[in-house]
């Protein structure tokens, strides 16, 4: 398993990664992606619109199943990974670098995050 | 809650990494490699699956006539050697499951059937046999192996002691294939070249092994099924269900009525033409259509949200890279009409098209 050390994940196997000023980017983990297997369809809300904490904002679909995004927090879509869209395959192979979904300015409303670490032993 | 049953090749998936899942009662390989690289390898290659959960069952004794009188479709001209499809039905003509039948001899036959209605199937056969015709499960004693795609000839010749790559299709040999003796058939659900082993479980591993040695890539029920599916194939339980008359399902043709006699015969003959009937359709945007999803009139304006049917099963095509469906729909829709997938509450539209959606590459 392939958990960078700088991110916050989610139980629902999100990753978020800090910036300043509450801004944040997210994605799935690497766990999800090698669980859901090659990923061929993504749904993804568009910049402005808005996400809440613990609700699902999208849609990631495998060659045999259908899976709903869940955010890990609150707040206002900066922008949204419309290049994974257009090839969902980029979140299987990069799920936390080119394979992020959105950039969310964050205004209240986490879902509990843990470390790598704790992390990897909720998923082990 | 009863344990999961396991093929000879359990210990071989594992240790090939496969991700193994339930299915009908069974712990099978969904994945190895991934699924849209093993549909491309059956496609462009060779892959090869293992079916041994599927039910197989030996008649004997005078057969024929016995299963002539329960299955749709006229077995009683089948040659020896020979394999065809047939359709168990219902009183009402509705479909119990389709079968593969393998004429081994003058009264001997091997059916096999979907795994999910293995028990259904013995108990409806054994509901109709006449007295004297002898039927034999293989649960565990008979592995089953399909070779699947162009190159499936190739891989499996070397290892047989006949000349396979000569066997033309639906034929049916005993033929030993690494030293393990077994009937082998040319056919297959993948609409590709292909073969289907079945032999004792015990040789299972030495003939897998054997198999992927000469470039056999092994592939999981998630691949089989977007081959199915993309060959335009139907399966029970989506496009096959005890609800539906055969000519319904588009598979009219296994249902012989000249037949004098065969369970449901005398219902079929009495329905008229269907209403609806199953239709292949073809995604025009990128959204993928799934099993249960509603299918509504193509309406710009959106205000019709009445059903017009349903999808039956649904996945994103590999070969065309677009989502493919197969649903039940009005008889009076025609090739290249447009009409509305429901996703996720958004109307998706979708053309009626030919199937299969992949050009058949069997002989």
């Amino acid at each position: 398993m392939n958990n960078p050390q700088d991110l916050q994940y989610s139980r629902s196997d999100e990753w978020v990664r800090e910036a300043e000023n509450g801004i944040v980017t997210l994605g799935i983990t690497d766990y999800a992606q090698h669980e859901l297997g090659d990923i061929v369809y993504l749904e993804l809300p568009e910049a402005g619109e808005r996400v809440t904490a613990g609700a699902t904002f999208g849609v990631v679909e495998s060659v045999k199943a259908v899976s709903d995004l869940v955010s890990p927090v609150g707040g206002i879509i900066l922008e949204s990974n419309g290049a994974a869209t257009v090839d969902p395959s980029i979140v299987n192979t990069s799920p936390y670098g080119d394979g992020w979904l959105l950039r969310v300015q964050t205004d209240g409303g986490r879902e509990e995050l843990l470390s790598a670490a704790d992390y990897e032993t909720f998923r082990s | 809650m009863s344990e999961l049953l396991r093929t000879a090749l359990y210990e071989t998936h594992k240790n090939l990494g496969a991700r193994l899942v339930p299915f009908a009662g069974w712990e099978m390989p969904v994945q190895y490699a991934g699924v849209i690289a093993e549909v491309r390898a059956v496609r462009e290659g060779c892959g090869i699956f293992d079916v041994s959960h599927m039910g197989q069952i030996v008649f004997s004794r005078n057969a024929t006539p016995a299963l002539n009188e329960i299955v749709s479709a006229d077995w009683g001209t089948v040659p020896i050697a020979r394999v065809a499809y047939g359709l168990l039905l219902n009183e009402n003509g509705g479909v119990i499951d389709d079968v593969m039948g393998y004429r081994l001899s003058e009264d001997d036959w091997l059916v096999v059937v979907n795994a999910s209605r293995a028990e259904i199937d013995e108990e409806h056969f054994r509901a109709h046999l006449p007295d004297g015709v002898q039927s034999i499960t293989w649960p565990s004693q008979q592995a089953m192996i399909a070779i699947q795609g162009p190159k499936a000839a190739r891989v499996l010749a070397p290892l047989c002691n006949f000349d396979v790559t000569q066997m033309p299709w639906r034929d049916l040999g005993t033929v030993e294939v690494c030293g393990a003796s077994g009937f082998l058939a040319r056919g297959g659900y993948t609409g590709c070249d292909g073969f289907e082993f079945m032999f004792a479980a015990a040789d299972a591993p030495k003939v897998w092994n054997a198999l992927m040695e000469n470039g056999a890539v092994p592939c999981g029920l998630g691949a089989r099924d977007v081959l199915r599916l993309e060959a335009g194939l139907p399966l029970y339980g989506h496009e096959l269900r005890e609800d539906w008359t055969p000519a319904q399902s588009g598979v009219g043709f296994a249902a012989k009525t000249e037949k004098p006699h065969f369970i449901g015969r005398d219902a079929l003959l009495e329905k008229g033409a269907p209403q609806s009937r199953i239709r292949g359709l073809l995604m025009e945007g990128r959204a993928i259509p799934r099993e249960g999803y509603r299918v509504l009139a193509h309406d710009g304006a959106g205000h019709n949200d009445n059903a017009i049917g349903e999808i039956t099963s649904g996945t994103m095509s590999v070969a065309l890279s677009q989502g493919i469906a197969l649903a039940m729909l009005p008889v009076d829709l025609e090739l290249g009409d447009i009409v509305d997938v429901e996703i996720r509450g958004a109307r998706h539209a979708a053309k009626i098209v030919k199937t299969p959606f992949v050009a058949s590459g069997k002989k």
